[in-house]
Formats: structure tokens, C-alpha cells, sequence
């Protein structure tokens, strides 16, 4: 830390929380290595692993164990009757993280310095997007690629504001923005206690629009990546893999985890 | 801990060369970026970067440049048909080809006048996810490394069969496991020596069948019984042949929604 007229040492960097759902299948252990491998190169980043499971696995918990960076693991699994295809997913979880985030910061007075966003495991995140984002006020959007059948989407600004939505789907919604597209300041998270993604009443792609509507106004957005004409995220998805010739019988005699 | 920047070079620690082959899609800025910053965490890595292109693109130079890494940036063209006699007939050179051997080439011409560092050759594929703990196994490598590979031939992974004095003797694979080398483009690395030992040792264009490309290469370098395994005695799985689904670009349109000169 510098000197400056008093000696006092600069405030420190606010704390980063990604919060990642996440659930047991083949390609877990390799998503949340490279996702790790990301965010070791940013500092005072916190994960928040929240798995989507009724108690924690040997395989999250051994990985967060070695991860190289701080980490929270969690778990809450997602009950049965929401698990149909078309339903919003990782509800249970992303709330999860959020309580998680309020618990701990209860009893401690504002203004708290940090900025939290949702970290799919299978996304891919520049390390610029976290400069972008660590200066955020209140919320903060930014564009994401290949997203909504298209090669990216944006929120459009105009004098610094967001004035409209440039995406490929309902670009009707009050926010029309992917998960990956914004961060909220903590204080913003802790002076709204009762904003969680919904169930009841929620609409299948709604999930974002619905919960910002409770914690922000599209006047109040902070748009980064140079007025949203960046992209620096990538709703990037992975193929299923093919187990075909996995046996049925005559197993190996050793268990490797993948 | 030095954030966004590769560890300082060491003097006494193993080069490992990445070899990476590309080429233009949606997802291969994202591909690139993910790699990137796997390998940003790596010591003494140099990362050879070489696009099926007929230029060196804007998208990946400027990523190249940005990204802080030690790099050699490429290019070859994989031709959709080659010249034979008066005709042209259909290439099957199988993808990446050209590129790994363009790679190989520009090592043994650095190194062909000057004393080659201690290290390793590597073939990393850009949508592969790659652990840090695998690079620490292969800096090492005396001749030819192996280890499992996972989500390859149909299985939750593929293994060279180690014998219990630590020689390879074997693959566990389904697919063709009477392969010379059954084992998967992540699944092995050359020592430095070795290659500028060999110099006609390169991967074969044309001609080769589904899974013997490795073999191509391999064979020329080191028999079985000369493998080193790694992971020990390849028990765990470092890299995983994970693949990234094509976007659904549908509402692009036939003449493109987006601005084409916001790069993705």
C-alpha cells in the first residue's frame, strides 16, 4: 500500500462473489476446473458453490478443498416438481448464495463494499469483465456472446444510459438481459433482504427480469464494457458426453474420479 | 501472487511448448480466452498458437497480444483439396493436421542453430479443459509421457495399462484398443530432445485411419515399452476432451442481425 499525506494505506479492493450453481454429470470436475483456473487470476475473488444436491458430494468438496481460492460450498437441492424441462433452473441454488451472502454480512454496518454476480459453470469469462465489474455502484450490465440465437446481446445505451435491450428474445421484458450480463453491488443485495429469484409466478427466461425488477430501474443501470460494445463473456455451452462403450458389467478394477 | 500475469521465467525449470491448433467460429474467442487463462497460471510456458487460416487474424493476435503469455503466433491453411497430377482430389487430411505439423517445424527451425532449452512438446486442443497439475507431470518427461484422457472413445476415460514395475504394457480403450498407440491427441507429450532428434517425425497428411493419428507420429519417435506414465502410474485424470456445443445463431438471419464489427 502507498504512503499518501497520512500514511493511510488505500481502501482495499471490494471482494468479488461468483455464485455457481452447479450439479452432479459427467463433465463437473472439468467445468469447475477451468472455471477455477479463471478465477485464481482475479484477486479478492470468493466463489460461492452452491450444488444442486441434498447433501455435499466427495467431488465438490474435494475440489473446493484444493481449489486455490477462497471458497464457500453449499447445497440445496432443487425439489423434484421443478425439474422439467422449460422450468427456470439453479432458483434454489442462486438463493442459496444470496442468503448465504446476507447471513454473513447482517450484523455489519453499511455501506459493505463488494459486488456479486452468477457464474454458470459452463460460461466463459474474460479477465477484464472483473475490472468492469468491481466498480459497480448499485447493478451494472454489460454485453454477453452467443446468447439468445445470436452472436451476442447487449443492453443499448445512449449518454451512458440504458435505454433499450438489443436481444434476440422478448426484447418486451423489463430487463431483458442473461444471467451472465450483470453484477449487483452487495449493499444493493443487503438493503433489499426479501429479493430472490422466483418460482411462483416466475415465466420460463423471466428469472433475470424478475429479480432485478426488485432491486433496481433501468435508469439506475451502470452499463461497462465501453457504453455495452465489449463483449468480455460467453454463454458458451458443452456437449453431452458420449458414453457408449462405458461397460455394463465387468467394471475396472480401480474407481478413477473424472 | 501476481494476478493476470505468467509467473517470472525460470533459467532452471523445463520449457513446456503448447501447440495448439485454431480456427474461426463462434466460440473460439471464448475457447482461446479460457485457455488463456489456464495457462496464464503455468511456468516457463510457450504457447504456439497456429490458425487454419490463410492470415494471421486480428481476433487472435490482439488476444495473443493481451493475454501476457510467452507466444508464437502461425498460420497454414488446411487445403479442402490437393493437387495430384492434373486433378484435384478431396483432402482428408484430418483437422489440425497441417497446423500441429507447421508447429513442429517452426521448433526444430528455432532450434537448429542454437542449444535447445530442457522441455517438452504438448498438443493442446482449444476446447480441451486442461488441469494445472498436468503440466507440473509432463515438464519432466525424458522421451515420450503418457496419461488418461477422459471423455474419449465412448468412456468416462481412456488409460495406458500400466504394469505393477511402472511400464506401460497396454491401453484400456474400447475402440481399437491393438492400436500401436491407443491413446488420444491429450494424452501424451514429447520430450523437446526427441523431436529435434527425429526431424522426419511429424503427423501423416493423408490416408489415415479414424484413431491412428497419434500412432502416425508416435511410431516414429518411441516403442511402448519406452513410455513413461505420469499420473500416477496413470490412476488420475488431468485433462478432460471436453467439447463446446455449436451456438444456435437462428436469429441472425440469412444477412446477419448483429453488428458484425463487435467481435465475439
Amino acid at each position: 500500500p502507498s504512503g499518501g499525506a497520512k500514511g493511510r494505506a488505500p481502501p482495499p479492493l471490494p471482494t468479488i462473489y461468483a455464485i455457481t450453481p452447479t450439479y452432479s454429470r459427467p463433465v463437473q470436475k472439468a467445468e469447475l476446473t477451468r472455471l477455477a483456473n479463471t478465477f485464481r487470476q482475479v484477486a479478492r475473488l470468493h466463489w460461492i458453490v452452491v450444488e444442486d444436491a441434498a447433501a455435499r458430494s466427495d467431488l465438490v468438496s474435494r475440489f473446493v478443498a484444493g481449489a486455490g481460492l477462497p471458497c464457500t460450498h453449499l447445497h440445496v437441492p432443487t425439489p423434484r416438481r421443478y425439474k422439467r424441462p422449460g422450468l427456470p433452473r439453479a432458483t434454489e441454488q442462486r438463493n442459496a448464495g444470496l442468503a448465504w451472502l446476507r447471513q454473513r454480512h447482517q450484523h455489519l454496518p453499511p455501506p459493505q463494499p463488494g459486488v456479486l454476480f452468477f457464474a454458470d459453470d459452463d460460461n466463459t469469462y474474460s479477465l477484464e469483465l472483473f475490472h468492469e465489474m468491481r466498480t459497480t455502484r448499485k447493478v451494472s450490465v454489460w454485453p454477453v456472446g452467443l446468447v439468445g440465437g445470436r452472436r451476442y446481446e447487449r443492453p443499448v445505451v445512449e449518454n451512458g444510459k440504458v435505454v433499450g435491450w438489443y436481444t434476440g428474445w422478448r426484447a418486451d421484458r423489463p430487463f431483458a438481459i442473461d444471467m451472465a450480463g450483470f453484477a449487483v453491488s452487495l449493499q444493493v443485495i443487503l438493503s433489499h433482504p426479501k429479493a430472490v429469484f422466483k418460482r411462483r409466478g416466475s415465466q420460463p427466461g423471466m428469472q433475470e427480469s424478475d429479480f432485478l425488477k426488485q432491486i433496481t430501474t433501468v435508469e439506475e443501470l451502470e452499463p461497462k464494457a465501453n457504453n455495452c460494445t465489449k463483449v468480455l463473456v460467453w454463454h458458451t455451452r458443452t456437449e453431452k458426453v458420449n458414453l457408449a462403450n462405458e461397460p455394463k458389467y465387468r467394471l475396472d478394477t480401480v474407481s478413477i474420479e473424472v | 501472487y501476481v494476478y493476470s500475469r505468467p509467473p517470472p521465467w525460470s533459467d532452471t525449470l523445463p520449457t513446456i511448448f503448447v501447440i495448439t491448433p485454431t480456427y474461426t467460429r463462434p466460440v473460439q474467442k471464448a475457447e482461446l480466452t479460457r485457455l488463456a487463462n489456464t495457462f496464464l497460471h503455468v511456468q516457463n510456458l510457450h504457447w504456439v498458437v497456429v490458425e487454419d487460416s490463410p492470415r494471421r487474424t486480428n481476433l487472435v493476435s490482439n488476444l495473443l497480444e493481451k493475454a501476457g503469455l510467452n507466444f508464437t503466433h502461425l498460420n497454414v491453411e488446411t487445403p479442402k483439396s490437393l493437387k495430384v497430377g492434373l486433378s484435384w482430389i478431396p483432402s482428408h487430411t484430418p483437422r489440425g493436421t497441417l497446423q500441429r505439423n507447421l508447429g513442429l517445424h517452426w521448433l526444430r527451425n528455432s532450434f537448429s542453430n542454437t542449444p535447445p532449452p530442457e522441455g517438452v512438446v504438448y498438443f493442446a486442443d482449444d476446447d480441451n479443459t486442461y488441469s494445472l497439475e498436468l503440466f507440473e507431470e509432463m515438464r519432466y518427461t525424458r522421451r515420450v509421457s503418457v496419461w488418461p484422457v477422459a471423455f474419449v472413445g465412448g468412456l468416462r476415460y481412456e488409460s495406458p495399462k500400466v504394469s505393477p514395475s511402472g511400464k506401460v504394457v497396454g491401453w484400456k480403450t474400447v475402440f481399437d484398443p491393438n492400436r500401436p498407440f491407443a491413446i488420444d491427441m491429450a494424452g501424451f507429450a514429447i520430450s523437446i530432445k526427441l523431436i529435434l532428434e527425429k526431424p522426419q517425425a511429424s503427423f501423416k497428411l493423408e490416408g489415415v485411419k479414424g484413431g491412428y493419428q497419434e500412432t502416425s507420429l508416435l511410431k516414429d519417435l518411441v516403442t511402448m515399452d519406452g513410455l513413461e506414465p505420469k499420473a500416477a502410474n496413470c490412476t488420475k485424470v488431468l485433462v478432460w476432451h471436453t467439447r463446446t456445443e455449436r451456438p444456435t445463431l437462428v436469429n441472425e438471419g440469412k444477412h446477419g442481425f448483429t453488428d458484425p464489427r463487435v467481435e465475439v
